[in-house]
């Protein structure tokens, strides 16, 4: 009987991952009239069909391992559960990602981790960069630049990584040597890179938003915001599209191909905080200086959930696996499908020692870490069920090596993006384009004045024959000289008569005209 | 007119003569000639000229020669050739023109004439003969030239005189006999047998006249070929049909290929696999093991392989006679099957009586009813007719003939015609009668007995269970409608806009309301009787349950109906037999903490029992209010946020309420306690109670759930009271509009223009501008309300084309495809390796050809399995079909023969 269950749920669970792989429902195939046409669709239908399947059966096969979370018995209740606890109880390996790195001096400190989450950048407000191989608490490189430095980002690998200075953007590698100072950037404030399209993105202190090529240099668009100073940037992982919050409470999304923005969306009363993009990019989450964490539908851009933190949330993330954190003072938050539904109370908490503000928080990809960059250094949480659990060699590799590393270069180059293909929603790639309303009647206007030319044009010259005797009337020459002239008029002459029926229609019977007889209502006044 | 001529003199009198005879020429031909005459001149200016040349006639003969010498004296005008003879334009009728030679004709007759009436006078004049003589000649040649005249002529000389008759053909070689009479071989006249009469004496005459014989006999009259155009067309239908059978060969095969995925042209000449047979034939003994080996086997026979093989193979290709003849007999029976049927359904369908058919039918009928599967498709067949006839009341007396006859009145008629109608409508009520499903019933009844069975012992205890837990449903589902009603909203637009509709809408809403309260309360007294029936039975259970429930929270939620009271899991359980409101029977062994795990409903009817049992009962009416109370502060809340409350019973009296962030209190600390509960008391408390567990919260907390009641929410919007943040948004998005929707400026009015009299300027603006004015508002407005972000006020959405972005799009559907969706779902899936897998990508990717190089695309040859497989498709349809129909036949005739014998 259990087993019956199970083998249900399995089947019910691996028809989900099917419909996952399958991608949007069958056309129907009526009104085809090409035989071959419809055969070859067919046929197309069967392999797609049979590509989800495998694609569902692969992902069961080579994807085995499922995430979990803190579960608690009895009067427990996870959120109480405290660092030090959940750590006595996991393995020796897990309990050496929690850790502490005390740097008061050149806080706040901010962080990144790179793609396959085995790398961390850090970076102390007060010019203190660090490169580690934090699994191994192996510090890679120091660097300290004697500058203001507000944000880090890694690019495509871990060999570079770019660092908000004062002034300019500037790019070093492992090594801490300064390869480019990108002095387009001016006084950056935040900094995002799209992987696949290899572009870095920085907001600067007037509001300007600028994208740049890292794999030519080229500087690929630059857009003003006209919404003042904005220190809040996140890229949305399914779309590659930015979001930006401003002090108005507006988030702004932009794409280098338009210079002004895809979208706006009023978000907070004050001015927002925060912005994070779930990976699927479903949902957006954004914190503002009112207090509020709302949760928002990005497709639709309607909001879902509204939540309360104690204070301004300061920073968000969203983990691969849907996990919200949310850092507010010295208090931070993490909920647990807090974007799908409302949730009621956090699933864990963690209060920063010695009351440190955090700056900045950053979920690791493929580890159930959360790293927190505050005033008083850098934390790393263990978060149970945060990272995926399965990570593919190809996409991102924690086992890298050099020669790996090389070959994943080269095809991330090959498969490059451009730029332009950053759009709102990325299916209509390929797709039949679909103009406006407005644009298509212009077409069709103007393909309705370009025929009636031409036959008019057609009618004009038209040498009209001499015929036998009772054929070569002069009304029927003048019939068939002006046919082409008629038939090209009379779809005007259609339209307006169309329209004065529709105002005839219209038209008001007015009531006081049953008190005037008929023979005089043509004297009333009209108006 | 011939007699008028003149006796001719001399030279000059010849000419005169000649002149003479042109003129009668022109009289006696008409104007067919092709000769110049003159115009007709007026009788009397003829007459006066007539008269004129009989005068000179008759003054002189000298004067003739002046005559001659001045022809001129008539004037002899040039007409043109008449239009009926030019020939142009084809307008009038071709004659046959039978006289061309009409005047040398007429020329001789009329010499003859003339020699026969003025042959004194021929005699006379030697001259004269010898000119006519000269002219016969010349009628001779012309005759040879041109024999269609001289055809024609003939007819008319051989009335008079046997002797002119000329020959119509030219006597030669090929003409020999040209009167002689016809037989079938004879070209004008030669007869086979004439022919052969002289060579009679001849050697092998008699062969020859044998061979004539026979084919005089054998050749029968042959008909006339067809028109050669329906000779083509007969060709052309007859080719067609066989090009047509040619090609429709192919069409299997051609089909195929052109729906296949891919084509492959890729294979390789063909090795031949040397098989053991083949090494064993090569195989020539060598050492003296071997040899010693194939002396043996060659002793015993078994030495060449191929004749064992072929042993083998003949054994087991063997057919014994009895299965030859067992499936010669399949077979033919099958062919006269078919051929009997066929030719009995012939039969058959030609009978006209309409008995035999009704009769016919009957016994099908009967057939059918016997078989499971035909009664089936009747009752099938009987469904649709009985849809049918519910929708077209077809034998209501609707049709033309019915309405006609009622109209006349069926006393009128014969009984034949009353008949009918009476028929129709029995047919009538026939179909529409109700069906009393007696099955469906039957089988409900037996369930339910079973069930009974099932519980056997436990009897009237579960059955009371069950009881409960319907009333438990139930009551879901009324205070579910209750909540629903509140929730949903009048309409602001259209009919039920109207206010005396909003009214009556109103009325209903709170009529349904208060049935919805009453049979709550209904409800609440039919499970009270039950709750104390199940508290003697269950207290045992109690201790099983707190199992299940667990994993319940224990509170009773609105708004958001994600507590466990929806929880299917919990159904399920619940159907196992573990009753949830057993729960509550075990009220002295509850602790706090299984508290917590009271469900809503659970609650509610625990409250209610306690009520029951304590000496200060909360009036029921009260009660209901108090839960509508929370209800409808559920529903104030438009936004997302919840409010929970919790009714925790601790001991007998006491209720408590306390906003879902109060976890504390599960500790065994009880924050607030009310009592004695009454409704208004109630009220006062639940936004005090709210406010202040904000204000713990807020301390060690962190996050929580937005409460309508919360000050802090005020706080903030007094904190943010400076900018309008939303007033400010509004205002951008507007321009943004203006600027992706622009405002096109329609007519104004000039200055002074039309603003001379008071009159006119108290008109104002014009009827037509304000009119366009209106009409391009109205424009905008819906340009605009067909925005994506028409409905969303504090979002904008870019409408502005994104050109870089549509290079990547396609500008209208590709070719094959004609509609947006089809196409799209084609691109929809991706066919790369980061998200297929191998196989799925080579399969997804694979081109339509493969050729490898170097191979040879050779013609398509016609593969006979191929063609073969199509025919036996269709085949064993139509065979299918006739099994079918054949076997309804059988049944049938078995059931007649029953009949029969019976």
């Amino acid at each position: 009987m259990e087993s019956e269950i199970a083998s249900e749920k399995d089947g019910t669970k691996e028809a989900a991952v099917v419909a996952k792989y399958k991608r949007g429902a069958k056309t129907s195939l009526k009104g085809i009239v090409n035989k071959k046409v419809k055969r070859q669709l067919v046929e197309k239908e069967v392999l797609f069909e049979e590509a989800a399947v495998t694609a569902s059966k692969v992902e069961q096969w080579l994807l085995p391992s499922e995430g979990g979370y803190l579960e608690a018995e009895g009067l427990e209740d996870t959120r109480h559960f405290s660092q030090e606890s959940i750590v006595k109880e996991v393995d020796v390996t897990s309990a050496q990602k929690a850790f502490d790195l005390s740097l008061p001096d050149l806080g706040p400190y901010v962080q990144d981790y790179n793609r396959s989450g085995r790398y961390l950048v850090l970076a102390g407000r007060k010019g203190h960069l660090a490169i580690m191989d934090w699994k191994q608490a192996r510090l890679i490189m120091e660097l300290q630049v004697r500058e203001t430095v507000r944000d880090v980002k890694y690019l495509h690998n871990e060999l570079f990584f770019a660092v908000a200075q004062k002034k300019y953007v500037y790019i070093y590698d492992k090594k801490g040597v300064e390869i480019h100072c990108l002095r387009d950037h001016i006084s950056p404030l935040k900094l995002e890179f799209l992987p696949h399209h290899f572009l870095l993105a920085s907001v600067d202190k007037g509001g300007v938003l600028r994208y740049q090529d890292t794999s030519t240099g080229h500087m690929v668009a630059q857009h003003r915001t006209h919404l003042g100073r904005s220190g809040v940037m996140c890229m949305n992982p399914y779309n590659s599209v930015m979001g930006l919050g401003h002090s108005n409470g507006s988030v702004t999304m932009w794409s280098p191909n338009m210079s002004t923005p895809l979208a706006t969306i009023l978000c907070q009363r004050g001015p927002v905080t925060a912005v994070a993009f779930e990976q699927a990019g479903l949902q957006m989450v954004t914190g503002g200086m009112d207090g509020k964490v709302k949760v928002w539908d990005v497709r639709k851009l309607v909001p879902l959930h509204t939540y309360f933190a104690p204070t301004t949330p300061k920073s968000l993330d969203i983990s691969q696996k849907g996990l919200l954190a949310v850092a507010s003072g010295s208090k931070i938050e993490i909920w647990r499908d807090a974007l799908t539904s409302k949730q009621v109370k956090p699933y864990m908490t963690h209060r920063l020692a010695k009351a440190a503000q955090a700056q900045d928080l950053s979920f690791c990809p493929y580890e159930d870490v959360l790293a927190v960059g505050h005033s008083m250094g850098l934390s790393s949480l263990l978060v149970p069920g945060s990272g995926e659990p399965n990570f593919d060699t190809y996409v991102a590799n924690p086992f890298e090596t050099v020669k790996q590393r090389r070959e994943a270069e080269v095809h991330s180059l090959l498969d490059k993006l451009p730029s332009e293909l950053i759009v709102l929603d990325p299916t209509q790639v390929g797709a039949v384009q679909r103009s406006g309303k407005e644009n298509v009647l212009a077409k069709s206007s103007l393909r309705r004045e370009a025929n009636i030319a031409n036959a008019v044009a057609a009618g004009k010259p038209v040498a009209v024959k001499h015929k036998t005797k009772g054929r070569d009337k002069p009304s029927k020459r003048h019939r068939k000289k002006f046919t082409n002239v008629i038939t090209a008029t009379r779809a005007k002459i259609a339209e307006q008569s169309a329209a004065k029926a529709k105002a005839s229609q219209v038209k008001p019977v007015s009531e006081d005209n049953d008190s005037i007889p008929r023979a005089l209502a043509r004297f009333k006044r009209k108006g | 007119m011939v007699g008028r001529k003149a006796g001719p003199r001399g030279h000059g009198s010849m000419n005169k003569k000649q002149q003479q005879k042109k003129m009668q020429k022109k009289d006696s031909g008409g104007r067919s000639n092709g000769k110049k005459v003159g115009p007709q001149l007026a009788s009397s200016l003829l007459k006066e000229l007539k008269g004129d040349g009989d005068r000179r006639r008759k003054q002189s003969k000298e004067e003739e020669e002046d005559d001659s010498i001045l022809p001129g004296d008539v004037y002899e005008y040039e007409e043109q050739l008449p239009e009926e003879e030019a020939g142009k334009n084809r307008r009038y009728d071709s004659v046959d023109q039978l006289d061309y030679e009409l005047p040398s004709d007429f020329e001789t007759t009329t010499i003859f004439a003339e020699s026969d009436e003025e042959g004194e006078e021929e005699k006379d004049d030697d001259d004269e003969e010898e000119e006519e003589d000269a002219e016969k000649k010349h009628q001779n040649m012309l005759q040879a030239v041109t024999r269609k005249a001289s055809e024609a002529r003939q007819e008319k000389a051989s009335k008079r005189k046997e002797v002119m008759l000329s020959e119509s053909y030219p006597e030669s070689e090929f003409n020999l006999n040209p009167g002689g009479k016809g037989s079938v071989t004879t070209v004008q006249g030669i007869s086979v047998e004439e022919l052969m009469g002289s060579l009679h004496e001849t050697a092998g005459f008699g062969a020859l006249r044998k061979r004539m014989q026979q084919l005089e006999k054998r050749g029968a009259p042959v008909h006339p070929p067809l028109p050669k155009a329906m000779q083509e067309k007969v060709e052309r239908k007859v080719g067609y049909e066989k090009t047509r059978d040619e090609i429709t060969k192919w069409q299997p095969q051609v089909k195929m290929n052109r729906e296949a995925r891919t084509l492959f042209f890729n294979q390789k000449e063909e090795v031949v696999p040397s098989s053991t047979a083949a090494l064993a034939a090569k195989f020539t003994p060598t050492t003296d093991m071997e040899k010693e080996i194939a002396s043996v086997l060659s002793e015993s026979k078994l030495g060449d392989v191929k004749a064992v093989e072929a042993a083998e193979a003949l054994e087991l290709n063997k057919l014994t006679v009895e299965e030859v003849r067992e499936r010669q007999q399949r077979l033919a029976k099958m062919r006269s099957l078919l051929f009997q049927h066929e030719a009995k359904a012939k039969r058959v369908r030609n009978i006209k009586s309409k008995t035999f058919h009704r009769l016919q039918k009957d016994h099908k009928h009967r057939a059918e009813d016997t078989d499971a599967e035909a009664v089936k498709d009747a009752a099938l067949k009987q469904e649709v007719k009985r849809a049918e006839e519910r929708m077209t009341l077809k034998h209501k007396n609707t049709s033309r003939w019915a309405k006609r006859i009622l109209k006349r009145g069926l006393k009128e008629h014969e009984d034949g015609s009353r008949e009918a109608i009476a028929e129709q409508l029995r047919t009538h009520s026939m179909l529409t009668r109700k069906i009393q499903s007696v099955k469906m019933s039957s089988s409900s009844e037996e369930s339910s007995s079973e069930e009974e069975g099932d519980e056997g012992d436990e009897g009237l205890a579960v059955g009371g269970k069950t009881r409960a837990r319907l009333l438990a449903k139930a009551k879901m589902a009324t205070v579910l409608a209750l909540q629903g009603d509140g929730e949903a909203e009048i309409p602001t637009t259209g009919l039920f806009a109207l206010p005396f509709m909003t009214r009556a809408i109103e009325r209903k809403r709170k009529e349904s309301q208060d049935e919805a309260l009453a049979v709550l309360e209904q409800l609440e007294e039919a499970e009270r009787g039950d709750a104390v029936f199940d508290k003697n039975i269950n207290v045992g259970r109690a201790e099983d349950d707190k199992a299940w429930g667990t994993s319940h929270s224990g509170r009773l939620g609105f708004g958001d109906m994600s507590t466990p009271a929806m929880n299917p899991n919990r159904r399920e359980k619940s159907r196992d037999g573990e009753d949830s409101m057993d729960e509550f029977d075990s009220d002295a062994n509850l602790s706090d903490d299984e508290e917590d795990k009271i469900d809503g409903l659970g609650a509610w009817q625990r409250f209610n029992r306690m009520e029951k049992s304590t000496s200060n009962p909360l009036p029921e009416k009260e009660m209901s209010v108090a839960e509508v109370q929370s209800v409808v502060i559920g529903e104030e809340d438009q936004q997302v946020e919840e409010v929970e409350i919790f009714l925790y019973i601790p001991d007998l009296n006491w209720l408590t309420l306390a906003a879902s962030t109060g976890k504390k209190k599960l500790n065994g600390k009880k924050s607030k306690m009310v009592a004695p509960l009454n409704p208004a008391e109630i009220n006062a408390q639940i936004p005090t109670l709210l406010a202040s567990e904000e204000e713990d919260g807020a301390n060690d907390q962190g996050m929580k759930l937005l409460d309508k009641t919360m000050s802090q929410e005020e706080l903030i919007r007094r904190a943010f009271a400076g900018d309008d943040v939303e007033a400010e948004f509004v205002e951008t998005k507007a321009r943004a509009l203006d600027e992706e929707v622009p405002r096109v400026e329609g007519p104004v009015s000039l200055p002074g223009w039309g603003q001379w009299t008071h009159i006119q300027q108290k008109k104002g603006q014009p009827a037509w501008i304000l009119k366009e004015q209106e009409s391009l508002k109205n424009k905008r407005d819906a340009a605009l309300s067909r925005r994506k972000d028409a409905k969303l006020q504090f979002v904008m959405i870019s409408e502005k084309m994104d050109k870089k972005a549509s290079k990547f799009c396609a500008s209208k559907v590709p070719f094959p495809y004609r509609s947006r969706e089809v196409f799209e779902r084609t691109i929809e899936m991706p066919i790369g390796r980061d998200y297929n897998t191998d196989k799925s990508t080579r399969d997804m990717t694979r081109p339509s050809e493969i050729k490898k190089a170097g191979v040879v695309i050779e013609p398509l040859k016609l593969n006979m399995s191929i063609v073969k497989n199509a025919k036996l498709d269709v085949l064993s349809h139509v065979v299918k079909r006739r099994r079918e129909r054949d076997s309804g036949n059988k049944a049938s005739s078995n059931q007649l023969g029953k009949k029969i014998r019976t």
